[in-house]
């Protein structure tokens, strides 16, 4: 016995209705927090509940060797690593400021009011569309992309990306190797000539971004760091992006594009933190 | 196939299977791993193929959801993908593991590349920068994942065939043992 099929009417109306869901969530600061919101309250204590059996699981096969105050403990540490390892990108960047230049550039290299805020990693991209992250951080942690958005790093405070939308338990992260993602970055040691970096689409294959806007006499060669360089008002200067890989130079021998490997190695990243209450002096 | 299976029963393996599939394809280790299948894509696909009528269309709406929720750029998109693939797969549900074999192969190689062309069609038409990438880049980099894709989507396949053939599993009445009637094959007239 064959089941009806659904009424031609059913799925027009259906369409029509998920069409204007569409429109209406793919304009600038719609509904689209609200949908999330509503369903985040529904969805958080079920991921809760299958991440914890997940957990517990994990902990029965490996109680020997990794108990779970020793998991906790690390959870902790990595906070802490995290928030340390920011410290000293930033204590570096005081000094190289004060030393090198002496103030004179107005660059912005503090993050004394900012916090940072570790979450896990929900999920990954998905699909060609669903090409978002999402983490455990939403508005209850004090993040709201609506008003700014956020920059995210790596355990070894390294970029992972920027903070596309935020709900009431959980975030969307916009990461470095998106095509929509680009950053002002310069190279480590050198305070002029900034350029833009920013995700490539046949590059991202490669786990490579692009760097591009480079303006002539760039001191720029294969192995130099690239680092944030502190303008545009989301990123604080000094947090590294990657290693240049390769140059691509026009006819006339000027360096156009150059390709750069991240730092952070997205293949294990199960933990992020967000930098909030950043505040730049310029 | 199992489509004399009451709602209730429908309910009870749809449900808890959307959500199993939707935690599974959140954990990092199997998402960064080379055979990574899309279940909450290819769930609609078999609820359709398995139970014909609303099943796919609703599981296939409730997936796209969850698809839309966890990584989407926005709400709706998901939603039409995965209501559509369900739809396709009711309309030609059919009694048979020959016929479900045939049409379930066919349908997995032809949607998988349909939705990885017209998602990355719809990534080049709403960019969410500034910059638009060009069509073609975006063509050729959803093709160069499609083989990829496929082959995970294959045995994704294979393990919803397993689960739904578990959950859906009925004794044959020994009427039906006596007369092969459990046998026929799709296409098959009883009479």
């Amino acid at each position: 016995m064959k089941r009806r099929v659904p009424r031609v009417m059913v799925i027009v109306i259906v369409t029509v209705a998920l069409l204007a869901l569409f429109i209406l969530t793919a304009l600038p600061g719609a509904t689209r927090s609200r949908l999330g919101d509503f369903f985040g309250g529904i969805f958080e204590p079920l991921t809760k509940t299958f991440k914890r059996a997940i957990d517990g699981i994990g902990s029965f096969f490996t109680a020997v060797r990794d108990n779970k105050d020793l998991r906790i403990r690390i959870g902790e540490l990595e906070d802490e690593v995290g928030r340390l390892n920011r410290e000293i990108v930033d204590n570096n960047e005081k000094v190289k400021a004060y030393e090198e230049l002496k103030e004179a550039l107005n660059l912005v290299t503090k993050f004394d009011d900012s916090k940072v805020l570790g979450s896990v990693i929900l999920n990954e991209a998905l699909g060609p569309y669903h090409d978002l992250m999402r983490i455990k951080a939403g508005r209850k942690h004090g993040l709201d992309a609506s008003v700014t958005s956020y920059p995210v790093v790596d355990r070894h405070s390294a970029l992972v990306g920027r903070v596309h939308s935020t709900e009431t338990y959980s975030s969307k992260v916009l990461p470095l190797l998106h095509e929509a993602f680009s950053v002002s970055a310069r190279v480590d040691g050198s305070y002029r000539s900034t350029f833009r970096v920013r995700g490539d689409v046949l590059l991202r294959e490669q786990g490579l971004c692009l760097g591009d806007n480079i303006p002539e006499g760039t001191p720029l060669k294969v192995g130099d760091l690239i680092v944030t360089s502190g303008e545009g008002g989301i990123f604080p200067g000094g947090i590294p992006i990657g290693e240049v890989v390769s140059l691509q130079s026009s006819e006339d021998g000027k360096i156009v594009t150059c390709s750069i490997k991240p730092i952070c190695d997205f293949d294990n990243l199960n933990y992020v933190f967000v930098i909030v209450e950043s505040e730049h002096e310029s | 196939m199992n489509l004399d299976a009451t709602i209730w029963r429908r309910i009870a393996v749809y449900l808890p299977g959307l959500f199993l599939a939707a935690f599974i394809q959140t954990l990092s280790s199997l998402s960064r791993a080379l055979i990574s299948p899309d279940l909450l894509f290819l769930f609609p696909l078999f609820a359709g193929l398995w139970t014909g009528g609303y099943d796919g269309f609703v599981t296939g709406m409730v997936a796209g959801f969850l698809r839309d929720y966890m990584a989407g750029r926005g709400y709706g998109v998901g939603m039409l993908a995965g209501m559509f693939i369900g739809l396709i797969a009711g309309l030609v549900a059919n009694e048979g593991w020959q016929q479900y074999a045939l049409r379930g192969s066919i349908l997995v190689v032809v949607t998988t590349w349909l939705d990885e062309m017209i998602m990355s069609f719809l990534r080049w038409l709403l960019p969410m920068g500034d910059f638009r990438a060009p069509l073609g880049l975006i063509w050729k980099s959803a093709l160069s994942h499609s083989p990829a894709k496929l082959l995970s989507n294959i045995i994704g396949a294979m393990v919803l065939t397993g689960y739904l053939s578990i959950a859906f599993y009925r004794r044959k009445s020994k009427r039906e043992k006596d007369d092969g009637i459990g046998d026929v094959k799709g296409g098959e007239s009883l009479a």
